[in-house]
């Protein structure tokens, strides 16, 4: 131990005292040769890259507390809706947005989907009514006549199944949505065994409870699908709805076509 | 640095050069509803918090250098997130909206490459709420400003204790370039560069007490439950 | 727009007070250090003493002699306007206090100021700009490479004046529209790299 310790001290010394020694450098430097060199970072900055092109990303964000969507960006303007900031569901009332600008005042109006009928009602909230802005880059898109629906991510089709959509009593709504909740463990195999909750609504099932939201859900009767079965929703086979649920996040924009 | 008990005094401190700067009123009413909002989230708030004990992580790293690797991580992923929200936001525009192309990379450079040495030991991005500072040219160079002198204070404070030189070199490296960052921000707002000779150091806790005084680090929301679905069917 | 003189002189003396307390504390400490403790600080904090710390001192040291001339003449002679007039002014105000620091650390072993041949470099605005980079860069370049070799008591006063050096890098290349931080890490220079770049400036032995 005592021989190892003096090998060690001398390794110091000669340290100290070794490299080359530059004439002329030591006013400014003094024993500059005896400063170790940095050592290798142990953080290694790779090149910064700007962002890819958000042309598939799109907004999604939640209700805070209770809101009034109003016509226009301004405290005078017409309400179309009160808000909540749960579902029936009990889950946060996530809403896709559209854009944000200041009033006169200077005050942040953000403007949002809304979860009411008319489907495709849009609405100005308060910015801090609303909470953080998530992005997604997965798009969900629902073909009524093809009675396909398919998951792009990143512009990709990245999922693909046949779906049952509404009657021509109960019709599937067309338009802009969102995917806003994921419903599990539930026990009612009519609905299978996940359940995407969504902005869309039945245009005729208006007395319906909690509603008549349009969800997206397995099913008891496959052998129906694919066709024109449902109350509006849009129903799928239960190992469809169970691959969709390991891709499709909440905050998914819905296009119903 | 003295803790901050609001968002009001947080960006006021950015302000130390005594120049006279607005404050948007946009800003204002934002912060009085504020606080009565619930405050931040676990998870990222309680790395931190959290000064780790003595030992060693996996990968080399001593346990208390990979938590003060975290806790920079944490603010790389803040400034990284809230130049990344501007920048898409398009509410940016001109020289600021150059410099955020250009310093968001950076942020995101950064944060790729403490993922890259923390591996499975780093923490989780946490959920950002900007609360409007990411959509409005100037909200968004007075949080710039402010978000940057705390990051070079942030690694100011935590430098001299760290264990491993390998970290530290790392570690100043950085620092120097959030401090150019912080320069850039300030001539961008129209505010002095560099005010003082010698830039202070600020502790964990008290950095840790103005990020929660901002409210930006959010609770994610709830979107999914067991309830039986009602829907139409 | 600049702080009462009283909270400057408050900076002033935490910066310099911090790193003479420093230094004075460790005169003599490293001989007095057993063998063990020395032992202990290989690898990780590798040679590392107050010894250490002073020899660094007197590398930057010849920054700030560099920097306090180049802006002193600069201001008297290269018909500086507008903005790029008023860094001048405050970035010579930081390195004067800054070399006060330094000096009052190293007390008489502090090494004498040199002699300077700028040039060009001081005589019209953008030369003085060009080189201001130049200098400044090294600077945050100079204190980023020594980081490792401090004691933690005098990286952390260290720490407190490379940031200003990085804030004047970004001022002077924002000034004339350039990207004020190109670059996503500072990398580090020798101490040989730092005194040839200074030489290349005018810093004459």
């Amino acid at each position: 131990m005592a021989a190892l310790a003096v090998t060690v001290t001398i390794s110091l010394l000669w340290a100290g005292l070794g490299g080359s020694h530059r004439p002329g450098a030591s006013s400014v430097t003094g024993s500059d040769a005896a400063l170790p060199a940095a050592p290798t970072p142990a953080l290694t900055i790779g090149r910064p890259e700007p962002l890819r092109s958000s042309g598939f990303l799109s907004r999604w964000t939640s209700l805070r507390t209770t809101a009034l969507a109003r016509v226009r960006p301004a405290a005078s303007a017409g309400v179309v809706a009160e808000l909540r900031p749960t579902t029936p569901e009990g889950t946060a009332n996530v809403l896709a947005v559209l854009r944000a600008r200041p009033d006169a005042a200077g005050a942040l109006w953000v403007k949002v989907r809304l979860p009411i009928l008319p489907n495709g009602r849009v609405g100005w909230v308060r910015r801090q009514a609303v909470g953080a802005y998530q992005t997604a880059n997965t798009h969900f898109v629902v073909d009524r006549r093809g009675l396909r629906a398919t998951l792009y991510r990143d512009g990709k089709a990245v999922f693909n199944a046949p779906v049952g959509v509404g009657t021509a009593s109960w019709p599937t709504p067309a338009g802009e949505f969102l995917v806003r909740s994921e419903l599990t463990r539930y026990a009612s195999p009519f609905y299978g065994p996940v359940a995407f909750g969504t902005s869309a609504r039945s245009a005729v099932l208006t007395d319906w409870p909690a509603g008549g939201f349009v969800g997206i859900h397995g099913t008891s009767e496959p052998q129906l699908l694919p066709g024109r079965v449902s109350h509006g929703c849009i129903r799928m086979r239960n190992p469809d709805i169970l691959r969709l649920a390991e891709l499709m996040p909440v905050g998914t924009p819905l296009t119903i076509q | 640095m003295s803790g901050h008990d609001s968002f009001d005094e947080f960006l006021a401190a950015a302000d130390r050069d005594g120049a006279i700067v607005e404050t948007s009123a946009q800003l204002e009413a934002a912060l009085s509803r504020r606080r009565l909002l619930v405050a931040a989230a676990a998870g990222a708030s309680a790395v931190l918090l959290t000064q780790a004990g003595p030992g060693r992580a996996a990968g080399g790293l001593s346990r208390s250098d990979t938590s003060i690797l975290n806790y920079a991580l944490v603010l790389e992923y803040l400034q990284a997130s809230f130049y990344t929200e501007a920048e898409r936001s398009g509410a940016l525009s001109g020289k600021t909206a150059r410099a955020v192309r250009v310093v968001g990379a950076v942020e995101r450079a950064h944060v790729e490459a403490f993922l890259k040495l923390l591996g499975p030991d780093a923490v989780k991005r946490p959920l950002f709420d900007f609360q409007g500072t990411t959509e409005q040219q100037q909200p968004f160079l007075k949080t710039a400003v402010a978000l940057e002198d705390l990051a070079v204070a942030a690694y100011k404070g935590q430098a001299p204790k760290l264990r491993s030189r390998a970290v530290l070199a790392a570690a100043v490296g950085i620092h120097s370039v959030e401090a150019r960052h912080a320069a850039w921000m300030r001539e961008l707002f129209g505010i002095k560069p560099a005010v003082h000779a010698f830039d202070q150091p600020a502790s964990r806790a008290s950095i840790n007490q103005v990020v929660a005084s901002t409210h930006f680090i959010a609770r994610q929301p709830r979107t999914k439950a067991r309830s039986k679905p009602k829907y139409t069917g | 727009m600049v702080r009462s003189a009283a909270t400057e002189d408050l900076a002033n003396e935490a910066g310099s007070s911090r790193l003479a307390l420093l230094l004075a504390a460790g005169a003599g400490a490293a001989a007095a250090t057993p063998l063990f403790r020395r032992l202990l600080r290989i690898g990780d904090a590798a040679a590392a003493s107050k010894a250490q710390d002073a020899r660094i001192l007197q590398l930057v040291l010849q920054l700030e002699y560099t920097q306090v001339a180049f802006y002193e003449q600069a201001l008297h002679q290269a018909s500086l306007e507008g903005e790029l007039r008023d860094f001048a002014q405050t970035a010579l105000g930081h390195e004067r206090q800054h070399l006060a620091a330094i000096k009052r650390a190293l007390g008489a072993k502090a090494g004498k100021r040199p002699r300077f041949e700028f040039g060009q470099a001081t005589k019209n605005s953008e030369a003085f700009r060009a080189t201001a980079i130049k200098l400044e860069d090294i600077a945050v370049s100079g204190y980023n490479g020594q980081a490792t070799n401090l004691t933690a008591g005098t990286l952390a006063a260290a720490a407190e004046i490379v940031s200003v050096e990085a804030r004047h890098a970004a001022w002077v290349r924002a000034i004339a529209g350039e990207v004020a931080a190109p670059d996503p890490v500072d990398k580090p220079l020798t101490a040989t790299q730092v005194a040839a770049g200074l030489r290349a400036i005018g810093l004459r032995t």
